[in-house]
């Protein structure tokens, strides 16, 4: 089910370890993009079915990508991954539509939690 | 300027970044808890690593900062297997509307008692930030630190000398610079951290640790 997972950070080190923490067994083909410009162009085209997103980023920040591909597909599941852990941030992205909020740096659990509430999302969303 | 041609080999591209997101993550954390306090949203850049020579670096500084001196620095150092200094610039002005956001500030005080109070906001959201950012930098590498008592520099031209005493001209200073800006109540600055050639091998070997959980 969980067929496309696109990873926007600017950041290869948090890219790498995020890809570690996603779950062995996954079998998904992988978009990354180092800006939120970037990532809302592979979000058009790639459509996944699954966004990771970072915040704090060059070019377009994480907060104006999330609210431009939300645009583009308004049930998009995009995981918001920052290190920025201000209440009024997750408040705000948690508004803006994210589907979940991770801190940075990630564990294998919170990741494959994530994943699998997606995952159930994703089956509901098919459901009705 | 003195550019290290051998800084990769000092400090490679892929350590540079393993800093960038430590950083990231620390001051992430660092500003979430002063915004527990101040109940203020913080705007944060992504950090820069840079590699200058001792003999550069108060240059380096000063070409970093986008704000017209003077500039209010309040400065930390802190010692262990990492050695460094950490610097938070504000620009003038600023320490009123801090010492406002603290709640501290009250009207018709004479000034001697206005300066006190609004230097204590400067060194207290200083140290806030400078302790939370690097406890939590060495927390993620596993180490501990401690820390000499912040020190408020308000200077058109800030020296740098105690930094430059510390690192010595002959050393590499790693610098990390962060941006951030508090939003809805015009107060930017910068966060600078910089440590020197000892803390290097230190630094990297802990770097590495840090990614073999991953």
């Amino acid at each position: 089910m969980l067929k496309k997972i696109l990873i926007v950070d600017d950041s290869p080190v948090a890219i790498r370890i995020l890809k570690v923490c996603l779950p062995p067994e996954l079998d998904v083909e992988f978009m990354e993009a180092k800006n939120g410009a970037e990532g809302l162009e592979c979000f058009k085209r790639f459509k996944p079915d699954l966004t990771f997103l970072d915040l704090t980023m060059p070019v377009m920040d994480g907060f104006e990508a999330l609210e431009e591909m939300l645009k583009v597909d308004n049930k998009a599941l995009v995981i918001i991954v920052s290190a920025d852990v201000q209440k009024q941030v997750v408040d705000r992205v948690m508004s803006l539509g994210a589907f979940l909020m991770v801190y940075k740096p990630p564990s294998r659990n919170t990741i494959q939690a994530a994943v699998n509430k997606a995952v159930a999302k994703m089956q509901e969303m098919r459901v009705s | 300027m003195t550019i290290l041609k051998d800084a990769n080999v000092l400090f490679s591209e892929e350590e540079k970044s393993i800093l960038q997101e430590v950083m990231n993550i620390s001051f992430g954390n660092a500003v979430a808890e002063l915004a527990e306090i101040i109940d203020v949203l913080i705007r944060l850049s992504v950090p820069s690593v840079t590699l200058v020579s001792g003999k550069d670096f108060q240059r380096d500084l000063a070409n970093k900062i986008e704000i017209t001196p003077p500039y209010n620095s309040i400065e930390q150092s802190f010692s262990g297997k990492l050695n460094g200094y950490v610097f938070m610039i504000f620009p003038e002005g600023s320490e009123k509307k801090l010492t406002a956001l603290l709640g501290d500030y009250q009207e018709h005080l004479d000034p001697v008692e206005e300066t006190r109070l609004e230097k204590g906001a400067l060194i207290e959201i200083g140290n806030i930030l400078t302790g939370a950012c690097v406890g939590k930098l060495v927390d993620v590498l596993d180490e501990n630190v401690s820390f000499t008592p912040p020190r408020l520099e308000m200077a058109s031209s800030p020296s740098w000398q105690t930094p430059l005493n510390l690192i010595g001209q002959e050393s590499v200073v790693i610098s990390v610079k962060t941006e951030f800006k508090f939003m809805a109540h015009d107060i930017n600055g910068y966060f600078f951290l910089i440590t020197n050639e000892e803390s290097l091998h230190w630094f990297k070997k802990a770097l590495h640790t840090f990614m073999e959980q991953f």
